[in-house]
């Protein structure tokens, strides 16, 4: 169990965290999601004790291990660039951290074949690190971080430097053996789709402060601010007034519920609307641009002085561009109203 | 890792400074030296044999350098005995009170113009002459008359024949403005170095470049360089093939040469008083001295020693040298230099 | 890092004890008498103005030239693949460790008045080229013994930089030369800088090549001092000069450090991938380039050699030995007709060399590691900043003052080292050092900090971080300041000539011994002794390379 107390970093004057709060029950993947900038490097290099945070504690299962440095605390991380020794081959990579335990040779090299089994790199003990192909490397070092076990694994965006291809089929395998291994990891990324894919729970962060934490379905229904529905990929977000009882938006008035503070924010959810004005609700624009996503239409639909994005099933039979289109939603499931930022 | 490395270096470098650091045992004599020292194995074994001692030697660079170092070294002396101050250098050590006085009873073999020093601080062990040297085939075959004085060198036949070694750097070099001086006067030498001037001089830094770069008989083209009167014969004892007779000749004519006089002494504050006044009786004595001309091509002070074959046929002695007083060269050397490089470099 | 702040005691400690306090010991000595007089007699001397604008003018000119030179080639070196390269390598290296009186014997081999070059004219019916004692010989023979550290420190630097910034900045439109000026160059400045930094050091403080080859005409700081200590035993005068000669080389070092703090960057720790040379035109230009440089390095060294098996045909000869090959100075280098007290046969004189090289590696290195892995620390301490200049020092140290201050003040227990041997590796240690450090620094600062924290987290201590990070990723960075150290050592003849027991003469000294005596089969004996000097720095040379090689394929 990893717990972060009130973790504080500055950076020459500025700060990059701002007392972060967190716990990792044991076997739990958590995603760290956040823009360049946002401190989740920072927070995973406080947790691996390659940094010191300016004030607040580190715990694992309870014990203060702030001050405990990096090689006594048994954890993994997996570097963004891999890190891998250039002059280490592929096996002495991999078994760095078991012979640096003491472990014996026929137990490192048994363990070894296993951790590159798992990764489904077996034969290639022998290779040079630089003779790989990318996918490659990220396997190895993947193997090299779990190869000695580590009570909490941390992965600095591992797949950022891949291609989308390679990217989406290593997601799943790592996520395969997170699970497998049941391993407590901390995962970094800036992609909320690898985010979800892989978490148990995503921790967004928001320059050096924790903006949410959730499982991801949470996150995906009911994002906490403006914020983390934008980082989310939710689009459909637009500044509005309350007047009168109603709410002012780009794309037209809406019953505003009590209590609103003057100015907002208010996400149009592009999976809460329907064709047709069947709704309580009903907007009628003109249909400007359709791509066929598969099982989705995602269509953008220009409604009064704004243009909004809409997700409709593949099913749906769609007019031609430039025609008028009606579409309705339910206020209560396809709009949350965040405070102005 | 590094401390360990540090301990061994550190352990090594204190047994290394322990070992020169033991008081010096009785038995061991230390001498030093500049580098053109060379004896005879068998010469300092028997040595060692009679005093039942080890001899040590230590080479301080070249005479000058050796000179400088045993004057710093004060009264911690770095040897017992210091063989190798000449007479151009020879006020430096004596101003400097390096040396014991030591009364050797063999200075009796040993013609008084050789003593420089009447309070026998240094005694004289052994000579070179520093002379004009030329290759004798050139003039044979260019059917000129070799140089046989100073003054010939002036004459037009001899334009843009001779190399000479820059008195800054060389001690030939040295040698042979103190034999113009010597010669032609503090008044005269100058003029008479113009006139080399002009009549084509070559000046080089050192022996080495005068004597197997410019110098006709060693792949040079000048025939006639500065060099020592032993040169010649050293030729035939070092030809590839044997010759009969030295392929170069000396200038000796009177005044022509300056010679050089090597000197002993004991040095101040040696705990080993008794064992270097018996080392110095040795260097004096015609054992050591009859082996230095092959050693080192210097020739004995001490009358009794003979010479090799090599040496008696072909070796020409200058009847009379150019003569400075040791006072006067540490008086005005640095301005006989510096008039000498204004006049014949600038 | 703070628990290691003590490893700055190790260099400290060193320099302090063989350097400072002797150096101290000669300066005050020599100003016992005062210095305001000296000082005023030298500021007014008209000629020592001329010495020292000389020295700058030589050894600003020296660099320029070898840099011109060196530049080119470093390229070459680090970023393509072509015949010879090895040999370019290893012959370029051999200078850098020949004593002067050896050079000086090999340029007169080829340009001397009857050196190969002029025999040659003469035959031709041209008349003989003036070379030995003239400017051009000093820059010539400071070239020819520093291009070496322009190819090793600037062409090691270059080949682990990637291609791929350059490629990048063409994609982005810049010509060739823009991408050597605005890209290349500033990524090479570290490299370059120390490179022309210890160069002009080197020409600005040389002694034997002005001396030997520049003859009487030329003068610099350093020939003066010899003159002002040696010939006149005027230790002020000296004092001040070798000040002076000290707070230039200083001024010089803390511009370097400053500007180097700024330039350091991580370059890769592998070395890119060698390209045979592109088009027509290219490899027809780098051919003739290397060719040139070719002759420059092979011409006098093979000219050297050639003359040691050479009996020479001189018109007027006497002796009956017959002109042409012969192996009778080989031949002669084991006899001691005279049976001196002091002879030592060649491989006597091997021995000797490589016991002095090998503790002056190992003194080097056990200072020199631990002063760069402090120096290459990101954080560093005053003191380690401090210390980058404080080590280049005793390279712009007169060696004759620095004697003499051995001689003042290693005089008492435990430390009369005066006459102990143990000086002459401490000696070259001082003049290896700067190199060690030089060579090492950049190697430790490229690690990138990444590797060091993938090893702590999977659990090394940092103990073991640096042994098996650190120390096999700057394995080839280690061996060549060991080679530094080690060719420094077995080529040093001034220092070594003046403290070196007689009975132990290294290779150098025997050298000197044998030409500074008249006779044929000496100065053959001086030669084939050279020659085999240079074929057996040349050979530790190439076995460095094949070394490197090895070492590049396991990475």
């Amino acid at each position: 169990m990893l717990e972060l107390r009130n973790i504080t970093k500055h950076y020459d004057g500025k700060p990059v965290l701002a007392g972060i709060d967190l716990q990792v029950p044991p076997g739990e993947v958590l995603a760290l999601l956040g823009p360049s900038g946002s401190g989740k490097s920072t927070l995973l290099s406080i947790v691996a004790g390659l940094e010191m945070p300016d004030s607040g504690h580190v715990l694992w299962n309870g014990v203060d291990i702030t001050h405990t440095p990096p090689h006594q605390r048994g954890f993994g991380l997996m570097f963004q660039d891999y890190a891998l020794f250039p002059h280490r081959d592929v096996f002495g990579n991999v078994a760095f951290g078991l012979q640096m335990a003491g472990q014996a040779a026929e137990q490192t090299a048994a363990r070894v074949r296993a951790a590159l089994e798992l990764v489904g790199l077996q034969g290639l003990e022998r290779r040079d690190v630089s003779s790989l192909s990318g996918g490659e490397q990220q396997r190895v070092a993947l193997a090299r971080a779990l190869a000695p076990q580590p009570q909490l694994l941390m992965l600095d965006e591992p797949l950022g430097s891949l291609d989308r291809a390679l990217r989406t089929r290593l997601l799943g395998e790592l996520a395969g053996i997170l699970r497998q291994q049941q391993l407590t990891s901390l995962y970094v990324t800036h992609d909320q789709e690898e985010a979800y894919a892989i978490a148990d729970r995503i921790a967004i962060l928001n320059a050096g402060r924790l903006a949410q934490i959730g499982a991801p379905q949470e996150l995906y229904r009911a994002p906490a601010s403006a914020f983390v529905a934008r980082f989310l990929g939710m689009h459909n977000l637009f500044s509005a007034h309350v007047d009168g009882g109603m709410l002012h938006t780009p794309f037209g008035a809406l019953p505003a519920p009590a209590n609103l503070p003057p100015r907002v924010q208010v996400l149009l959810r592009s999976d809460g609307l329907r064709i047709g004005a069947a709704g309580p609700q009903v907007l009628t624009g003109e249909l400007r641009g359709k791509q066929f996503r598969g099982s989705q239409w995602l269509v953008q639909l220009a409604v009064q002085d704004t243009q909004i994005e809409i997700e409709l099933p593949s099913s749906t039979a769609l007019p031609a561009l430039g025609t008028p289109l009606q579409v309705s939603f339910d206020l209560a499931q396809a709009v949350h109203i965040f405070p102005d930022e | 890792m590094f401390r360990k490395l540090l301990f061994v270096t550190l352990t090594v470098l204190l047994a290394a400074c322990g070992s020169t650091a033991e008081p010096q045992t009785p038995s061991t004599l230390t001498v030093m030296t500049h580098d053109s020292f060379a004896v005879s194995e068998e010469v300092v074994a028997a040595f060692e044999a009679e005093h039942n001692t080890t001899v040590t030697f230590l080479k301080m660079g070249d005479a000058g350098s050796a000179t400088n170092a045993a004057v710093l070294a004060g009264d911690q002396p770095l040897a017992d005995v210091f063989y190798g101050v000449d007479n151009t250098f020879l006020s430096r050590a004596l101003d400097g009170n390096i040396f014991e006085p030591y009364e050797s009873p063999l200075l009796a073999q040993i013609p008084d113009a050789f003593e420089l020093d009447p309070q026998h601080r240094a005694l004289p062990v052994d000579f070179g002459d520093v002379c004009l040297n030329y290759e004798k085939a050139y003039f044979v075959e260019a059917g000129i008359t070799p140089p046989s004085n100073l003054e010939d060198l002036l004459k037009p036949a001899y334009r843009n024949l001779l190399a000479v070694q820059n008195p800054a750097t060389s001690s030939p070099g040295l040698a042979f403005l103190l034999a113009t001086i010597g010669h032609f006067g503090e008044d005269g030498y100058l003029n008479y170095w113009q006139g080399l001037v002009d009549n084509g001089l070559k000046v080089v830094n050192d022996w080495e470049t005068a004597y197997y770069s410019e110098f006709s008989q060693w792949g040079g083209s000048r025939p006639i360089i500065v060099s020592y009167a032993s040169s010649p014969p050293v030729e035939l004892v070092f030809a590839e093939e044997p010759l009969s007779e030295p392929p170069t000749a000396a200038v000796v004519a009177d005044g022509a040469c300056f010679r050089q006089v090597e000197f002993v002494g004991i040095l101040r504050g040696t705990p080993n008083r008794e064992l270097a006044e018996a080392w110095v009786d040795f260097m004096l004595s015609p054992a050591f001295q009859e082996d230095m001309p092959m050693q080192m091509f210097v020739f004995p002070v001490n009358e009794n020693a003979q010479l090799q074959p090599e040496f008696v046929d072909y070796l020409e002695v200058p009847t009379e040298t150019s003569v400075v007083s040791p006072e006067d060269i540490a008086a005005h050397r640095e301005e006989w230099i510096n008039a000498w490089t204004q006049s014949v470099l600038r | 890092m703070r628990r290691a702040a003590w490893l700055v005691l190790i260099p400290l400690l060193f320099l302090a004890l063989f350097y400072f306090y002797p150096l101290g010991s000669i300066f005050a000595l020599s100003f016992e008498g005062g210095w305001v007089q000296p000082l005023s007699k030298l500021l007014t001397d008209n000629s020592i103005h001329r010495v020292v604008g000389f020295t700058f003018w030589q050894a600003t000119l020296s660099t320029l030239l070898t840099l011109a030179i060196g530049l080119p080639a470093a390229h070459l070196l680090a970023r393509y693949e072509f015949p010879g390269k090895r040999l370019l390598r290893v012959v370029s290296s051999i200078p850098f460790v020949l004593p002067t009186l050896v050079v000086a014997a090999a340029f007169n081999a080829v340009l001397g008045p009857r050196g190969w070059f002029n025999q040659a004219l003469l035959a031709a019916g041209q008349p003989p080229v003036e070379f030995i004692n003239t400017f051009t010989a000093i820059l010539i023979a400071h070239v020819f013994y520093n291009t070496t550290i322009v190819l090793r420190m600037v062409g090691d630097f270059w080949s682990r930089l990637s291609p791929r910034i350059e490629q990048a900045a063409s994609t982005l439109g810049a010509s060739g030369w823009r991408v050597f000026v605005y890209i290349t160059l500033p990524m090479l400045a570290p490299a370059l800088a120390a490179a022309a930094l210890l160069v002009f050091i080197f020409n600005f403080t040389s002694f034997g090549v002005v001396l030997v080859l520049g003859g009487p005409q030329f003068a610099t700081i350093e020939t003066e001092i010899y003159y002002q200590t040696v010939a006149l035993f005027n230790l002020p005068t000296a004092a001040l000069l070798a000040l002076l000669q000290l707070l230039c080389t200083l001024a010089l070092t803390i511009v370097y450090t400053l500007l180097s703090a700024r330039l350091s960057r991580p370059v890769e720790p592998r070395a890119a991938r060698l390209r045979p040379l592109r088009t027509q035109r290219a490899a027809w230009l780098s051919a003739l380039f290397l060719t040139a440089l070719a002759v420059l390095f092979i011409a006098p060294l093979s000219g050297l050699a050639a003359r040691s098996v050479t009996r020479l045909e001189t018109d007027r000869r006497q002796q009956a030995g017959p002109p042409g090959f012969t192996l009778d100075y080989y031949r002669a280098l084991g006899d001691d007709p005279r049976n001196n007290l002091f002879f030592a046969s060649p491989a006597r004189a091997i021995q000797t060399s490589l016991v002095y090289a090998g503790s002056t590696v190992a003194l080097a290195l056990l200072t020199g590691v631990p002063t760069s892995w402090l120096l290459a620390q990101q954080e560093r301490t005053r003191l380690a900043r401090l210390l980058d200049p404080l080590l280049m020092l005793p390279l712009g140290t007169s060696a004759l003052t620095l004697g003499l201050g051995f001689i003042v003040a290693l005089d008492t227990p435990p430390l009369d080292l005066r006459a102990s041997p143990v000086l002459v590796p401490l000696a070259h240690t001082l003049v290896a050092l700067p190199f060690v450090v030089r060579s090492l620094v950049p190697a430790l600062r490229s690690i990138r900090p990444r590797l060091r924290q993938a090893a702590a987290m999977l659990g090394a201590t940092p103990r073991q971080v640096l042994l098996t990070i650190d120390v096999p990723l700057v394995g080839r960075a280690i061996l060549a300041a060991a080679l530094f150290a080690f060719a420094i050592s077995v080529g040093e003849f001034g220092a070594t000539a003046l403290i070196a027991r007689p009975e132990y003469p290294t290779m150098p000294v025997l050298i000197y011994r044998l030409l500074a005596q008249p006779g044929a089969l000496t100065y053959g004996q001086a030669m084939a002794l050279s020659t085999l000097l240079m074929l057996f720095t040349g050979g530790g040379m190439l076995l460095i390379e094949r070394l490197r090689i090895a070492d590049v394929g396991e990475f």
